[in-house]
């Protein structure tokens, strides 16, 4: 370097930079600062989705370009924060050489991607001989001619390969787009076309940005066009969520954790840059490799935890799956078994002899509730799966309660119950299934009256805060502590109860949950305990 | 799931290639810091000059 450009270098007053990428140089601090927004999380998600499966080219090839894409954001921070015209050249070079890559990792990540192969040796060949100049030319004029002092600008003039690798990016992109297409008529299956889609739409949409913001920064010299180049950053880094969370990229039910401990590492890193003495450095040192150990074993744990669940969860859903196609198959048998019984009392088959009329009727009598038994335990199944479905109407909850009680008090004063009830005045339209709401509410008086040996029941229907709110409360066995939690799950009976019902499915309740929580309102009980009657209140929202 | 150690050997080779051609670059820019000043606009060459490389 001679001594008059030294003067020129000296009489721009440069800011010094910090760790390569700190300065007050750059144009638009709050936009430059981003692109470490963009870089941090990138790499992050980049390294987790490679360490999920480090055999998987897929993996291998999305991490390739996320890291080519974080060294060109490092390499374009560098050049514009430092005041050394070296390091301008150096990382402008590095920058030019490393884009391309970005570019032809994406193509190859798609094509992997969309046809689910590896490319031939041949078309490794064609695709990536157009790199070829880009990396033997990379440290000569034709990338960069020289730097630039005619201003203070800190800027390098680019050379004939820089707009050829641009030429390159373009047609790399573009090539995706083609594959696309290439794929999307060849794949029928409409799951596969979709991810085709929205793969091709994040990358495409990430990579064009990028090139358009570095062209139009190169060929008008403007050089703040080229900080907003990046406005794809977000796309990409949505374009990975969606990959992450689509197609489990890896395990999302970890990714907490693993972002905890890798952050934890990184700011114990840190520290490395920021220490003066040896002891200082040790004991960040020691802190350093204790968090990365603990976090490992965190990690190793939590693993195992979800690994547990999910064996439990898949156990789980197999069991109501078998449950839901026994209970169908044995609801049709007993639906013959009681056609058949009903058959034989018509006398259409001949006359049936008096004796075995009364056996005929009981068989009758537990065809049908043993069909009613495995009904209740399918709608409670699915109420509270929530594939019930509904057929939502306006209609008048009060009057519908109402017709229920007068059938329900008939029943319980038979059995010697005293049966009360009182509707406030009020406006009771709501929009819901009069059918499921109707059984809903005729389960929860029918088990009051079962579960209530002596005594009185007696229900209230009244308007709270522009809710409605019913309630029945008895006499009965009531509820103990320990079965509170179990009351309205599927299956779940509780000790008092089953001594008094010994035929109890333990669906009714799950049943009542599923259908007014799917019309926006709640259940819940109270009780004082074993013996001390409880009271079961519903809230439903007013049309 | 794809993998093969076609698809490595050719990743080391091209990761292989990037890290040479930057090392060539480092050592020309940073470490000889072989390169022009363009003192004023009027000797800035047209990148698309052949001229501008000689």
């Amino acid at each position: 370097m001679t001594q008059s450009i030294l003067e020129i270098i000296q009489s721009c007053e440069w800011f010094p930079s910090h760790f390569l990428v700190i300065s007050e140089n750059v144009f638009s601090p709050l936009l430059y600062y981003s692109y470490f927004g963009a870089a941090i999380p990138a790499l992050m998600v980049g390294f987790l989705i490679y360490l999920n499966n480090r055999k998987r080219l897929e993996n291998k090839l999305l991490f390739l370009t996320i890291i080519s894409f974080v060294l060109w954001i490092f390499g374009a921070l560098v050049t514009w924060a430092t005041e050394f015209p070296k390091y301008t050249m150096f990382f402008w070079t590095f920058i030019n050489l490393i884009e391309p890559f970005v570019y032809f990792f994406a193509f190859y990540f798609s094509f992997v991607f969309f046809f689910k192969k590896d490319f031939s040796v041949l078309q490794k060949i064609i695709f990536s001989i157009p790199l070829l100049p880009i990396i033997i030319f990379a440290s000569t004029k034709f990338s960069l001619i020289g730097y630039n002092l005619s201003n203070c600008d800190r800027n390098a003039y680019e050379g004939i390969l820089a707009s050829y690798g641009y030429a390159l990016e373009i047609i790399y992109a573009l090539s995706i787009i083609i594959i696309a297409i290439i794929a999307f008529r060849k794949i029928k299956d409409q799951i596969s076309r979709r991810e085709i889609i929205l793969v091709t739409i994040g990358t495409s949409l990430f990579l064009l940005s990028f090139s358009l913001g570095n062209i139009l920064e190169v060929f008008t010299e403007n050089w703040y066009i080229g900080q907003y180049g990046l406005f794809g950053a977000p796309i990409f880094m949505a374009f990975l969520a969606f990959i992450i969370v689509r197609f489990k990229a890896f395990d999302i039910k970890l990714i907490g954790a693993k972002a905890l401990v890798w952050s934890l590492v990184i700011i114990i890193g840190s520290e490395f840059f920021f220490v003066k003495t040896n002891i200082n450095r040790i004991l960040t040192a020691i802190t350093l490799i204790l968090s990365a150990g603990l976090g490992y074993m965190i990690i190793r744990s939590i693993k195992k935890e979800v690994a547990l669940r999910e064996k439990v969860e898949e156990a789980n859903a197999g069991q109501k799956n078998l449950i839901h196609i026994m209970n169908h198959q044995i609801k049709g048998y007993l639906s013959i078994d009681k056609n058949i019984f009903a058959e034989l009392l018509t006398d259409d088959y001949g006359k049936v002899p008096a004796e075995a009329t009364e056996i005929i009727k009981r068989g009758l009598e537990s065809s049908d509730n043993g069909q009613k038994y495995v009904s209740e335990i399918l709608k409670g199944a699915s109420a509270e799966s929530g594939t019930l479905v509904y057929d939502m109407k306006l209609f008048d909850f009060g009057a519908l309660v109402s017709g229920i009680v007068l059938k329900e008090k008939e029943v319980a004063e038979k059995k010697g119950l005293r049966f009360t009830s009182n509707v406030s005045n009020g406006n009771y339209n709501i929009v819901g299934d009069c059918s499921h709401l109707s059984e809903a509410m005729r389960n929860l008086m029918e088990n009051s009256i079962n579960y209530t040996p002596k005594g009185e029941i007696s229900t209230n229907l009244k308007l709270k805060d522009s809710k409605i709110v019913f309630s029945i409360k008895d006499t009965g066995v009531g509820i103990k502590d320990e079965d509170r939690d179990k009351m309205f799950k599927a299956g779940g009976v509780s000790a008092s109860s089953i001594k008094i019902n010994t035929n109890s499915s333990g669906y009714g309740l799950a049943y009542v949950k599923g259908v007014v929580e799917a019309h926006k309102g709640r259940v819940w009980f109270e009780s004082d305990g074993e013996d001390k009657g409880s009271v079961f209140f519903v809230e439903l929202p007013v049309k | 799931m794809i993998e093969n150690k076609q698809s490595n050997i050719f990743i080391i080779i091209l990761l292989i290639a990037i890290v040479l051609s930057a090392s060539f670059a480092y050592y020309r820019y940073m470490v000889k810091e072989n390169f022009a000043y363009f003192i004023t606009e009027d000797s800035i060459p047209d990148r698309f000059d052949i001229n501008s490389y000689r």
